[in-house]
């Protein structure tokens, strides 16, 4: 009975490890989508309306859901502070609600290379170095869309497979 | 006025003024790249470093990277959004603070495009004087009528605190009044809301070019005076000019010495018609000392 029991936890353990592999992969295009949105509209806040960064921010994380929201009102907040924090360190520093929230490092450092120019600039240069990370944000949720397609499945059966074969081999 | 305007400042120029204790004196404070940080109090310009209060060459020196954080905080980290004012060579904070900004000036076809390398920085502190518009406020209106007045005096001399107590003494007598406010200087206006008290009845069209301002105010707000700073472009001087065609007053200030200096101006042959009398003012016994009362008639 004991063996029942401890096989079937540990056929759970893995598909569960699995499962959490592959919402990982079907996550990342979904975060990838959502950042892409958000810098479009800081883009638009940015070139057209002229919103400063703390206002700006605030605007688009009441727009988009978590956790990109959460990071947007964390560098809206940080930026409001008068703490003499540099946009660059504001910037950095809220990465971290993403990193929180699972987003690949790859991910983070991809949206991280903004961080050094926000705000530093007139309107137009804004705008270029938006449009360049918007793009990059696009190849990086093509790429994440194929993987998922491979991945997803392969981790949700890996995962019970892996566990059934421990099962097997400890008997 | 010291602790909201330090916030505005790098952490390390912070740490150092947090121990001025004559706020209530200070003009400027004046940030120069490896030079010494500087506070102006009636003509005096002493320096300041860890300890407090010292000859300028001991102030604490200014580095690249205070100047570069200085500007970052008080742009909120946004220098797109204030472009136009930093083509302009000025930055307005909250309370009407206005900061002169020296630097490395980018041209595009020959026109100021920004300004990069930030070098020095001037603080100007605003002030507000209730009561300021005292000594001539009787030679401005008159039975009732506003005459239109020019305020003449070189930089500091009080022109922009004067202007901004008559604003709020017409304002307070009932006369409609609109503050053309290119410089955000007059009303201070933060995100739109004046911060210093320009009267109970009065406009103000904020950031706005005179030469703009001026026709708008007149089509849309039915001014029976117009307030506004510092006139000095052609431009201002045809806006004057319709302004006289409305019937309506003008009150403004402008830099110069003497009447005579003014004259030469070229807005003055296009719009100087429009003033009646002028203020001359001075420091002589402090900022505001009014010198005399030119009649133009």
């Amino acid at each position: 009975m004991l063996r029942l029991i401890g096989a079937g936890i540990v056929i759970i353990a893995c598909g569960t490890g699995g499962m959490i592999m592959a919402r990982s992969y079907s996550m990342r295009p979904h975060n990838l989508q959502s950042l892409a949105t958000a810098v479009q509209m800081l883009a638009t806040e940015i070139h057209y309306a002229r919103s400063s960064l703390p206002e700006a921010c605030h605007r688009i994380a009441a727009q988009i859901e978590s956790p990109v929201a959460s990071f947007f009102t964390q560098f809206a907040n940080l930026l409001a502070g008068h703490n003499g924090l540099s946009a660059a360190e504001a910037f950095n520093q809220s990465l971290q609600v993403l990193v929180d929230a699972g987003f690949s490092q790859q991910d983070v450092e991809l949206i991280g290379q903004i961080g050094t120019v926000l705000g530093r600039s007139d309107a137009e240069d804004q705008l270029k170095h938006l449009t360049l990370l918007q793009t990059r944000l696009e190849q990086s949720r093509i790429k994440a869309e194929q993987e998922r397609d491979k991945m997803v499945r392969l981790w949700n059966y890996l995962g019970f497979c892996v566990g059934a074969l421990v099962v097997l081999m400890l008997i | 006025m010291g602790a909201l305007l330090l916030q505005y400042l790098a952490p390390n120029l912070r740490s150092r003024l947090s121990s001025l204790r004559t706020w209530d004196k200070v003009e400027e404070i004046r940030l120069r790249v490896n030079q010494p940080l500087a506070v102006k109090e009636q003509r005096v310009e002493y320096g300041i470093n860890h300890q407090g209060v010292c000859q300028l060459a001991e102030g604490y020196r200014v580095t690249v990277e205070d100047l570069t954080r200085t500007v970052e905080i008080m742009t909120e980290n946004s220098w797109y959004a204030l472009e136009d004012e930093i083509r302009a060579g000025y930055l307005t904070l909250t309370g009407g603070h206005r900061v002169g900004i020296c630097g490395k000036v980018v041209l595009e076809d020959g026109l100021i495009k920004t300004i990069k390398y930030v070098n020095g920085l001037n603080i100007r502190l605003a002030r507000e004087v209730i009561g300021a518009a005292d000594h001539v406020i009787a030679q401005i209106v008159r039975a009732g009528q506003i005459t239109s007045t020019l305020i003449i005096s070189p930089p500091g001399c009080g022109k922009t605190t004067l202007l901004r107590d008559i604003c709020r003494q017409l304002s307070g007598r009932g006369f409609n009044v609109v503050v053309i406010d290119e410089r955000s200087e007059i009303a201070a206006c933060y995100r739109g809301v004046p911060q210093l008290d320009v009267g109970l009845s009065t406009y103000v069209l904020d950031g706005c070019p005179k030469a703009q301002g001026i026709p708008m105010a007149l089509r849309g707000m039915a001014p029976q005076v117009i307030i506004t700073d510092e006139i000095g472009h052609p431009n201002d001087g045809l806006a004057l000019a319709d302004a006289v065609r409305a019937g309506v007053q003008v009150i403004a200030s402008c830099h110069g010495m003497t009447w005579e200096s003014v004259k030469q101006h070229t807005w003055m042959e296009l719009g100087g018609a429009a003033f009646k009398q002028a203020v001359l003012l001075s420091r002589r016994k402090g900022p505001g000392t009014i010198e005399q009362v030119l009649k133009l008639d």
